[in-house]
């Protein structure tokens, strides 16, 4: 189902107009909004309380009452604090910091990757606009086995590394070792070098015109990396800072989608500039420069995270 | 924000609690960090335990499960005593400890456990029909982002661009509202409820998505005009700036629907899994937790893999 947007847009394109997709997501989006209109319910347990307690205070003429679930926080203040504490995570703690910044060149990689296939595919390969949509698959299948990756290795590692650790501390007479969220990090040191081999791959292969499966194929390895280092990072945020995991994920998605959306915009130009080779060689060269961000939190995480501690945003 | 699997995460890092506990969005993904480990607390517990108490309990075991504090699970023994902390902990914010009495006869609660107007008390089909419609939803905003990149060169030429920055720009733009949804949609679904803001983003949704296809030249160009920072790529190319705004908007919709979405199943998980509560229940619980941890699960998959890897 993830490969169905491209290659069914490419198609529907092609066939239609662009306009159509527009018409076909409308009417999808309509047909769920009908029924969210008739079925949804209001979930969220201290909305419900509050207007309970705002029809009470009309029947029963006493205004002392109040939802047992109010915060005691004005909106205003509500919302100020959602806003402000993610902010105060990037300037204060540096891991929250690198990672949104590594995390939104990947993203913004990617995002760059989305906007120049059509131009490659095409101009190159002379692809039709429906067959580059299928230029997208190489993407799609290694994200797909990133994340089976990731599923499948981090709750291991994270039990394994805790084992060992546990066994040390016991032979040593030590309390028992707890979970530490640098468990989580291991996976993402083979997907931090996959990315740049990836973009290698793609760049050059892309360049001399070789077979157009094997550009493809290799953007697979961007895909596999890009989820790997995008789905750790998001484990790690949220066992480091539990219960500000929240404002952790928002910093991190703001930085993300920042630099995924301006990121591209070089995209074009530097194709142009620096031809295939040479410019997904320097995409792979930023992310080499990047890739001491996960060796590093491995080996000083946890002093980090102790050294500069959030609670206090 | 997208939260791989957050039921996944580590519980075992304590945390301070201090003042926070009234910070819902980080409640409920606490909740989230061991269903296994919170059940086990519920389960000490009768039935009629409240959300909020479940959170405390959550936040009261973690602060007493820490290394440094031995007796880990003593304060969880005797609901009463979550009664009290709760109490406390309402009392400390709005500075009223000295009427805790009264304080008591003027709370609203639910009417008893089995409240139907408690979400945790929806029945069955309604829990499982929101779960369909949303997840509906959310698997459309993906698609949507993704069908549209094939289409750029050929919008490009209908309106006689050649910016290449704007090309890219009128894909990348709508990775801008995934930046601005969570800042300001969870918190405004914290504080008017998920239904507003549901129906407010599916209306802008679809009005955006069927926006793209008129030419807005005319009527909604003065409109736009303070939006001018988001297309300074050129200033006169005929794609319309309507279009770039649209865009943008429509994400920053379907950003705030995936992030609605992912606290209200992690909200409905929590319901289904632990609704039963009692040990009577324990293969109905069991079922139930295998297919809401199955929707749960198609978050990441539908969000942000659709959305980073299928996505463009």
């Amino acid at each position: 189902m993830i490969i169905v947007g491209p290659v069914a847009g490419g198609f529907l394109t092609e066939a239609k107009g662009w306009r159509w997709v527009f018409w076909l997501l409308a009417m999808v989006a309509g047909f769920f909004a009908l029924l969210s209109l008739i079925f949804m319910r209001e979930t969220y347990a201290m909305v419900i309380l509050q207007k309970k307690t705002e029809r009470l205070r009309k029947e029963t003429r006493n205004s002392n009452l109040r939802s047992k679930l109010d915060s005691g926080l004005s909106h205003k203040d509500y919302f100020l604090r959602s806003i402000i504490r993610p902010a105060k995570m990037l300037v204060f703690s540096p891991i929250v910091l690198a990672l949104s910044v590594y995390v939104g060149i990947v993203y913004g990689y990617l995002y760059l990757l989305f906007t120049t296939f059509s131009l490659v595919f095409r101009e190159s390969y002379n692809f039709s606009t429906g067959a580059v949509g299928l230029s997208f698959l190489g993407i799609g299948v290694g994200s797909f086995l990133g994340l089976g990756y990731c599923g499948w290795s981090s709750d291991k590692l994270l039990k394994r590394r805790t084992a060992e650790a546990d066994a040390v501390a016991q032979a040593t007479g030590e309390p028992a070792a707890e979970m530490k969220p640098e468990y989580r990090l291991p996976p993402m040191l083979p997907a931090s070098v996959l990315l740049p081999a990836g973009f290698l791959l793609y760049g050059w292969t892309a360049n001399y015109h070789v077979h157009y499966i094997v550009p493809i194929m290799s953007t697979s390895l961007i895909g596999l990396g890009n989820i790997a280092i995008f789905m750790v990072v998001s484990m790690y945020l949220i066992d480091t800072y539990t219960i500000y995991a929240a404002s952790a994920l928002a910093t991190n998605t703001v930085v993300r989608s920042v630099l995924g959306a301006i990121l591209p915009l070089a995209g074009q130009k530097m194709y142009k500039a620096l031809g295939l080779g040479w410019g997904n060689t320097l995409l792979a060269f930023i992310a080499i420069a990047m890739m001491p961000v996960p060796w590093v939190l491995l080996k000083w995480g946890e002093k980090l995270r102790k050294k500069f501690p959030v609670k206090n945003l | 924000m997208s939260v791989p699997d957050v039921s996944k995460a580590s519980p075992t890092l304590p945390s301070p609690l201090e003042t926070n506990n009234n910070n819902t969005i980080e409640n409920t993904l606490q909740l989230e960090h061991s269903p296994a480990q919170f059940e086990k607390n519920i389960l000490h517990k009768p039935i009629d335990d409240s959300s909020l108490k479940e959170e405390y309990a959550e936040d009261i075991e973690k602060s007493s499960s820490h290394p440094s504090s031995p007796n880990g699970r003593g304060s969880l023994e005797n609901p009463n005593d979550i009664n009290d902390k709760i109490e406390d902990g309402e009392n400390k914010t709005s500075g009223e400890a000295s009427v805790e009495e009264e304080e008591d006869m003027n709370l609203v609660w639910w009417d008893g456990p089995d409240d139907p107007h408690n979400p945790q008390n929806f029945s069955k089909s309604v829990k499982v029909v929101t779960l369909a419609v949303i997840s509906g939803i959310t698997f459309v905003t993906p698609l949507a982002s993704s069908m549209f990149t094939p289409g750029v060169p050929q919008l490009m030429e209908e309106f006689k661009s050649t910016s290449v920055e704007l090309g890219s720009f009128v894909v990348s733009v709508y990775v801008l509202g995934f930046a601005i949804g969570p800042l300001l949609f969870a918190p405004l679904s914290e504080i008017y409820g998920r239904l507003p803001i549901y129906h407010l983003c599916n209306v802008g949704f679809l009005a955006f998505t069927v926006g793209w296809n008129f030419n807005p030249e005319q009527p909604l160009r003065s409109l736009t005009v303070s939006l001018d920072c988001l297309c300074t790529s050129d200033q006169s190319q005929h794609v319309d700036r309507f279009q770039i705004f649209g865009r943008h908007f429509w994400k920053c919709s379907s950003s705030q629907r995936y992030e609605v979405r992912n606290i209200l199943i992690r909200n409905s998980l929590t319901k289904l899994t632990f609704k039963g509560g009692g040990s009577i229940a324990d293969i109905f619980i069991q079922e139930e937790r295998g297919v809401a941890m199955a929707l749960f699960a198609m978050g990441p998959v539908i969000g942000p893999v659709s959305m980073l890897s299928s996505h463009p």
